[in-house]
This record gives C-alpha cells, sequence and structure tokens, in this order.
C-alpha cells in the first residue's frame, strides 16, 4: 500500500515538473534581472568614460600649471602640478621634469563599484613645457 | 553632455588664466541653459559650468543637474605648449 501510494506522488511531482504554470513569471524575471544589469553597465561605463575625460583635463591644467616655473623654480614644479591637480579632484601619480617639459601622471578613484573591481584607478598624463 | 560641459570649464579656465576675455561666441556653443560662472582669486581662476536639464523619460518628471567646475593657475606672459601623450 505504501508503495503504491509512493509511485502516485512521484507521478504526480513529475506531472507538476512537466507544467508550464508559473513560466513566465521566470521569464520576466530573468528579463528583468538582464536589464538591469545592462543599465548597470552601461551607467558603469559612462561614469568612467566622463571621469576620465575630466581627469584629462586636470592633467593638462597641472602640467601647465608645472610648466609656469620651469624656469623661475624648477623645485617647485611638481608641487605646483600637486597642488593644482588636489584642487581639481586628482591625485598626482608622478611628475618629470626634462630641461624644457614637465610630464604629469594624475590618478583617481574609480567611482563605480563594477568598474572598480577591474580597474580600482584612472591615470591620465600631459605634458607641458616652453 | 556631461563631457561638453567639462570641456567648456576647461577651455574657459585656460583662456581666463592667460588674461583674455571670453571669446564672443564661446557661450554660444554651450549648451541651452547653460550657466557659467567663473572666480578669480589670487593665483588661479575656477570656473563652474551648471546646466538643468529635465529627465529623457517624460514619464519620470525628475530634473537632472549637471555640473562641470574646472580650476587653472593664472598664467604669466611666457608661452606654455601643452602636448597629451
Amino acid at each position: 500500500m505504501r508503495g503504491l501510494w509512493l509511485i502516485l506522488r512521484a507521478i504526480k511531482v513529475s506531472l507538476s515538473i512537466k507544467s508550464d504554470r508559473g513560466s513566465v513569471t521566470v521569464l520576466n524575471l530573468a528579463l528583468l534581472i538582464c536589464l538591469a544589469s545592462l543599465f548597470v553597465t552601461v551607467f558603469s561605463v559612462c561614469d568612467v568614460v566622463v571621469q576620465a575625460h575630466k581627469l584629462q583635463s586636470s592633467a593638462d591644467l597641472a602640467a601647465i600649471a608645472g610648466a609656469q616655473l620651469l624656469l623661475t623654480q624648477p623645485s617647485e614644479v611638481c608641487n605646483a602640478a600637486a597642488a593644482l591637480a588636489a584642487r581639481n579632484g586628482a591625485l598626482l601619480q608622478s611628475c618629470t621634469i626634462d630641461p624644457s617639459s614637465v610630464t604629469v601622471k594624475l590618478k583617481v578613484k574609480t567611482r563605480s563599484e563594477l568598474i572598480s573591481r577591474f580597474s580600482p584607478s584612472i591615470l591620465q598624463e600631459a605634458r607641458a613645457g616652453f | 553632455m556631461q563631457i561638453q560641459l567639462q570641456s567648456s570649464a576647461t577651455t574657459a579656465a585656460r583662456i581666463l588664466a592667460r588674461g583674455e576675455n571670453l571669446p564672443a561666441g564661446f557661450t554660444d556653443q554651450l549648451p541651452d541653459g547653460a550657466v557659467l560662472d567663473s572666480e578669480f582669486t589670487v593665483d588661479s581662476v575656477t570656473v563652474n559650468l551648471s546646466l538643468d536639464r529635465a529627465s529623457p523619460l517624460s514619464r519620470i518628471p525628475m530634473d537632472i543637474e549637471l555640473n562641470a567646475r574646472s580650476v587653472a593657475n593664472l598664467e604669466s606672459n611666457q608661452s606654455v605648449f601643452i602636448n597629451q601623450e
């Protein structure tokens, strides 16, 4: 008697698995998750592009600020570049002085949590001189 | 749009830092409704550009405010070139 009951239950379970009931909800949920993931990815990439563009502008201005002191105060070139970089929200990563030019590399932390897993910071470089 | 604002703010800061006035057509190139504000200190100039835009989705009544800020050191008469790498 118990064996028959187990067989009937197995059939019932089998039938319920084959049923399509509720599958649309699952598909909708999967679609929603895919769309949300796509939106977050696109938003994150756009944010990094904007950040990189702003950092390049900051690097240009920092290099110019350093280059202005090349002839008069060469020892202050990198300090001036670092100070202006900080005022533009960036950090001076490196500063190389040639006789006639200065090359600066600036860094900022990646804002996007998603992208920061792959690239924790963004770097941009600029050179200015005479 | 944000990139355009940032480029414009940096360009304006560089022009003002050289001691020049902004060209007459400069503000015409900015997006409609953009507000440019510049502030001079002893050794630097700060340019702020802001723009209020309505949400691109009409069903979501949310205003978006874009801001771009750029600080440049005031330049002397020495000529300086800039070369990105």
